[in-house]
């Protein structure tokens, strides 16, 4: 082999070994923020029906609430108005909180918990008829929760 | 014993909102046993009541205070009450003794205590309150309820029940501790 050829071939591994080495920091930036990130999944259950589970990765809803348009947050923030308080005091408190179960009702035909466990808000309901189960990240929750809060700002500010 | 229970009610949510100690837990736990047999139970910290609170904003609760309209109250000012309970001794305050029900309003070791017992329903309502949290609750106008202060108030009391109310068909508690769950 020429000096010319290995020196090509020193090139194009040198190329090869970068990009792969970029490719594969950014997989595992991207697996680190997806598993930090968690998911938000639901889940429901009928009788006599395959029933229905899906799983997205939090991140994802986190990088879409940046896409959302401000005009749909402007109309959120509006509509809670001056009750916006309570549910950016509310994410606070959540994310400050131990996980506990705060509401279950047990009762011979349903049973209904609503919990925060490992950094998710649980609502569960499980009946004869259908089970449902949603888990919610409270990053995400926490997310909305800011994103509104900038918007309902800003439109105080214009008042 | 409708009236009793909703001022046990009324009281009890001022106690829990009183309740707030940053590792102090709310509980309440219904059941009923008339053949439903449904089971309720809420654990909330008082760290969270405290935080929301005072955010709720109403015609009839602002700041972490009730406004009391209630015409039956006119002519009661709790607040005058309150103090003078405070500064008496302990004793019996209110005894009634009747074929339907026996009440029973007390003072005892800084605790203001009442007793209603109901014999048709079988029905029984106990009140446990720290005299601090009393005193907090109705200390500011006459017609107002300060449930922050009471929160506030009840942060350095001992854990313990509250509120209880046991009948044929349900059993009501509600209390404080530090632990998470019911």
């Amino acid at each position: 082999m020429s000096s010319t050829a290995r020196l090509v071939l020193c090139v194009v591994l040198s190329i090869c070994l970068v990009t792969g080495g970029t490719v594969l920091a950014a997989t595992t930036v991207a697996a680190v923020s997806v598993y930090r990130a968690g998911t938000i999944s639901v889940a429901v259950q009928e009788s006599g029906s395959p029933g229905m589970r899906l799983a997205v990765p939090a991140s994802l809803v986190n990088l879409a609430v940046a896409f959302v348009p401000n005009d749909v947050y402007e109309e959120v923030a509006r509509e809670v108005g001056p009750h916006w308080d309570i549910v950016e005091a509310l994410s606070h408190e959540l994310s400050e909180c131990p996980d506990a179960v705060f509401v279950e009702v047990i009762s011979r035909d349903e049973h209904v918990k609503i919990a925060k466990e490992k950094g998710k808000i649980i609502v569960q309901v499980e009946s004869a008829n259908e089970n449902v189960r949603v888990a919610l990240p409270l990053r995400t929750f926490e997310t909305v929760v800011q994103r509104v809060s900038r918007i309902q700002d800003r439109i105080e500010h214009r008042i | 014993m409708k009236r009793k229970l909703l001022i046990s009610t009324l009281i009890l949510m001022l106690t829990a909102t009183a309740a707030m100690a940053s590792d102090h837990w709310l509980h309440i736990r219904v059941q009923e046993h008339n053949g439903a047999e449904e089971r309720v139970n809420v654990n909330i910290p008082l760290s969270m009541v405290r935080g929301i609170l005072p955010l709720i904003q109403d015609e009839e609760f602002n700041g972490g205070r009730i406004r009391i309209h209630d015409h039956d109250w006119d002519d009661i000012n709790l607040p005058q009450i309150m103090r003078e309970l405070r500064d008496a001794p302990d004793a019996e305050y209110v005894t009634v003794k009747s074929r339907d029900e026996n009440v029973r309003v007390a003072k005892e070791n800084g605790y203001f205590l009442v007793r209603a017992e109901e014999r048709d329903g079988n029905e029984t309502v106990n009140i446990k309150m720290p005299l601090a949290v009393v005193d907090a609750m109705f200390n500011g106008r006459s017609d107002e309820i300060d449930l922050i202060a009471a929160l506030d108030a009840l942060t350095d009391h001992a854990d313990g029940d509250l509120i209880t109310v046991e009948s044929d068909d349900t059993s009501v508690r509600i209390w404080i501790d530090r632990n998470q769950g019911s």
